[in-house]
């Protein structure tokens, strides 16, 4: 009699259950194949910038020093200083222009932004300036580090800052960051459905003509939502780690770190659903209870995002969820906290208990 | 109000003094009586009389409100799995899981009634003539109820209980599962169902309760209650008749249209048929109450007792 629940859910699930396995296989095989791409493209192209060396102190207040090769028949050359890497395609300077006739200069650095700085040559027959080369304040700048300064994407990653170079970085922001969404937002359709459908087909009477007590019914579908979530995560993280290696990046991001990293999803996960179950058991309709319980999604990474930056709300994101599913921390080698792991697990069985609780003090609608 | 009689060892599902309210309306109302172990008791009643709500608050699908109802001597609610081990149940209106064969969904009930054996599954489909291995989004409503009919009969329960059981059921199939019905109690099986077809009722009920607005207004015996409602006689005579002649003890609702004469005899035959023989007769007829007829009085009001 055990176990037929479960199987039952599993057995008239599975075309759901297939359909986002392979959404899955898009997602977490897919998306790490396109990190050499991305990544390419995020390199900032500056032309010219292999006759260019620059040297940039550490910190603000020094001189920055900008070295060329010499260029034969040159009779100086003009140095135009601008916050953007347009400044190669202009003559004229949107801040600051040096000349000189060596092939070096040394400018104050007295600025924190990114700064380019182009090298133009003077020639005595020529009326116009030759370009020569351009180089930038920041040693190996990507395009999408001005991106990644946005505060909501260090939200994404706990509030660290993360480069898309480094291939766990990128599987932090491009996958990880919306697995919650993705993952979660299936599961908890799966979770509210399964239980609100028996209201609305009224199957309840059924089930409950036979000796199932409300209670199993509950720990029932909760285990094949289990089931289901263990399947979701095994796939997503084989898929990951053979695209990952593929992409020869698996000493970087090795099946270890991406293994941890879904399997610590998997509490999460199960918390979103067991929540759901408990909408649909109070709701006893599959719009409300979906409704309510995306809202607690969507308002919980919400949350998480905004808390992970904001001083003032600093300690308010130990109120969410998806601060303890820290996928950065454990992509980047924290391991994976075995606190937030036993506080997920303690609020699921706690919306457990609370949906049996309610289910057993309700009436079934006929 | 008939009360529950409560018999020991005899009575499977004893209801005492029930209510049951839906917020603030009441759709069941102190409500009593008892399904004794081997009957057929049918509770009667029109749409809203609270039938339905009765069974299911029995099933401890619904809280109560007050009262108690004690099924194998058990409270119902208390240990509703261990009730529900031994009996079973039709509802009124049910879905069936989509996307699997007939097969597959009872054999999922028989698993989750602890039940191993297919043989009476297949027997009962055979009998009501169900494709087993249709996908059950593809059955028709009469089919649909062919299934719960098999669902509630095939784990071979002790109690079953039956809500508008012949629901979209055609008339050759409602006649093969009151023959059904019948071998269960046959068989021992204690029966309780809810109808509001009075011949189904007649066809195969020991015993009738007829509720209204949530009460109990009749706990019955058929047999008893055709005795107790008294035979209907009516009488064509050649001449018109004059009523005050057919006033003697033991006969009520005389009335005379013309030359047509209707009565009801509850004793004293013999005198009312030597008053009817006074006058020259063109045709005769003495017969009991129907059902319908017996639901109407009561439901009208007019209890049936002697007057």
């Amino acid at each position: 009699m055990r176990g037929n629940i479960l199987w039952m859910e599993l057995r008239t699930g599975w075309k759901g259950i297939l359909i986002f396995t392979f959404i899955i296989i898009l997602t977490a095989g897919g998306f790490p194949s396109f990190y050499d791409m991305i990544k390419d493209s995020g390199v900032e192209d500056l032309e010219g910038d292999e006759y260019l060396t620059i040297e940039v102190p550490e910190e603000p207040g020094g001189l920055i020093n900008l070295t060329w090769v010499p260029v034969q028949g040159a009779a100086g050359y003009t140095i135009l200083e601008d916050n953007s890497s347009t400044v190669q395609n202009k003559l004229s300077p949107s801040l600051r222009s040096f000349s000189t006739e060596n092939t070096s200069i040394s400018v104050p650095y007295d600025y924190e932004e990114k700064h380019y700085y182009s090298v133009y040559i003077v020639m005595d027959n020529v009326s116009d300036p030759v370009f020569l080369g351009t180089r930038t304040s920041v040693v190996n700048a990507t395009l999408w580090d001005e991106f990644l300064q946005n505060e909501a994407y260090q939200g994404l990653a706990g509030g660290r800052e993360i480069s898309f170079l480094d291939i766990r970085g990128y599987l932090a922001l491009e996958v990880f960051s919306w697995w919650v969404l993705l993952a979660g937002i299936y599961l908890a359709w799966r979770a509210v459905a399964s239980v609100a459908e028996d209201y609305k087909e009224k199957r309840m009477d059924l089930i409950f003509s036979t000796p199932v007590s409300r209670r199993r019914y509950i720990l029932g579908k909760f285990t094949a939502h289990f089931v289901v979530t263990f399947w979701i995560c095994l796939v997503g993280a084989g898929l990951m780690t053979a695209s990952v290696d593929a992409m020869g990046q698996g000493d970087s991001a090795g099946a270890d770190v991406i293994f941890s990293t879904f399997f610590a999803s998997l509490p999460m996960l199960m918390c979103i659903q067991a929540f759901g179950i408990l909408g649909a058991i109070h709701f006893k309709s599959t719009r409300s209870g979906i409704g309510v319980t995306f809202l607690f999604i969507f308002a919980q990474y919400a949350f998480n995002i905004v808390a992970s930056v904001s001083e003032s709300l600093q300690n308010a994101k130990y109120a969410t969820i998806m601060y303890y599913w820290d996928y950065t921390g454990i992509l980047m080698g924290e391991g994976v906290n075995a606190g937030h792991f036993a506080v997920l697990s303690i609020l699921t069985a706690l919306f457990v208990v609370l949906a049996v609780w309610a289910f057993d003090r309700q009436d079934i609608p006929a | 109000m008939p009360k529950a009689s409560a018999k020991p060892g005899k009575d499977i599902l004893v209801i005492d003094n029930l209510t049951k309210y839906y917020g603030d309306f009441k759709a069941v109302s102190e409500l009593s009586l008892t399904v004794r172990e081997g009957e057929i008791l049918g509770l009667l009643g029109p749409n809203g009389a609270g039938k339905t709500t009765t069974i299911r608050t029995c099933l401890a699908l619904l809280k109560k409100t007050k009262g108690n109802v004690s099924i194998f001597g058990m409270d119902s609610h208390k240990d509703s799995e261990r009730i529900r081990m031994r009996t079973g149940y039709l509802p009124g209106d049910f879905g069936l899981i989509p996307d699997i064969t007939v097969r597959a969904f009872l054999k999922h009930f028989l698993a989750l009634s602890d039940c191993k054996s297919t043989e009476k599954m297949e027997s009962l489909a055979k009998r009501l003539d169900l494709d087993m291995d249709k996908k059950t989004q593809d059955l028709s409503k009469g089919n649909r109820q062919k299934v719960g009919v098999v669902q509630v009969l095939m784990a071979d329960q002790v109690l079953i209980i039956l809500d508008e059981p012949t629901s979209g059921l055609d008339p050759l199939v409602q006649q093969e599962f009151y023959k059904i019905l019948r071998e269960e109690k046959a068989a021992g099986k204690t029966i309780f169902m809810s109808t509001h077809i009075l011949a189904e009722a007649e066809l195969v009920c020991d015993r009738i309760a007829i509720i209204r607005e949530g009460k109990l207004v009749l706990l019955e015996s058929i047999t008893n209650l055709q005795d107790k409602m008294g035979k209907i006689l009516t009488v064509e005579f050649r001449n018109k008749v004059d009523p005050a002649d057919f006033r003697i003890k033991g006969v009520t609702n005389i009335e005379v249209e013309g030359k047509n004469l209707t009565l009801t005899i509850h004793s004293n035959i013999d005198e009312v048929i030597k008053r009817v023989a006074d006058h020259p007769i063109v045709n005769m007829n003495l017969r009991t109450y129907t059902l319908d007829e017996m639901f109407l009085r009561y439901y009208s009001g007019d209890g049936g007792e002697e007057e």
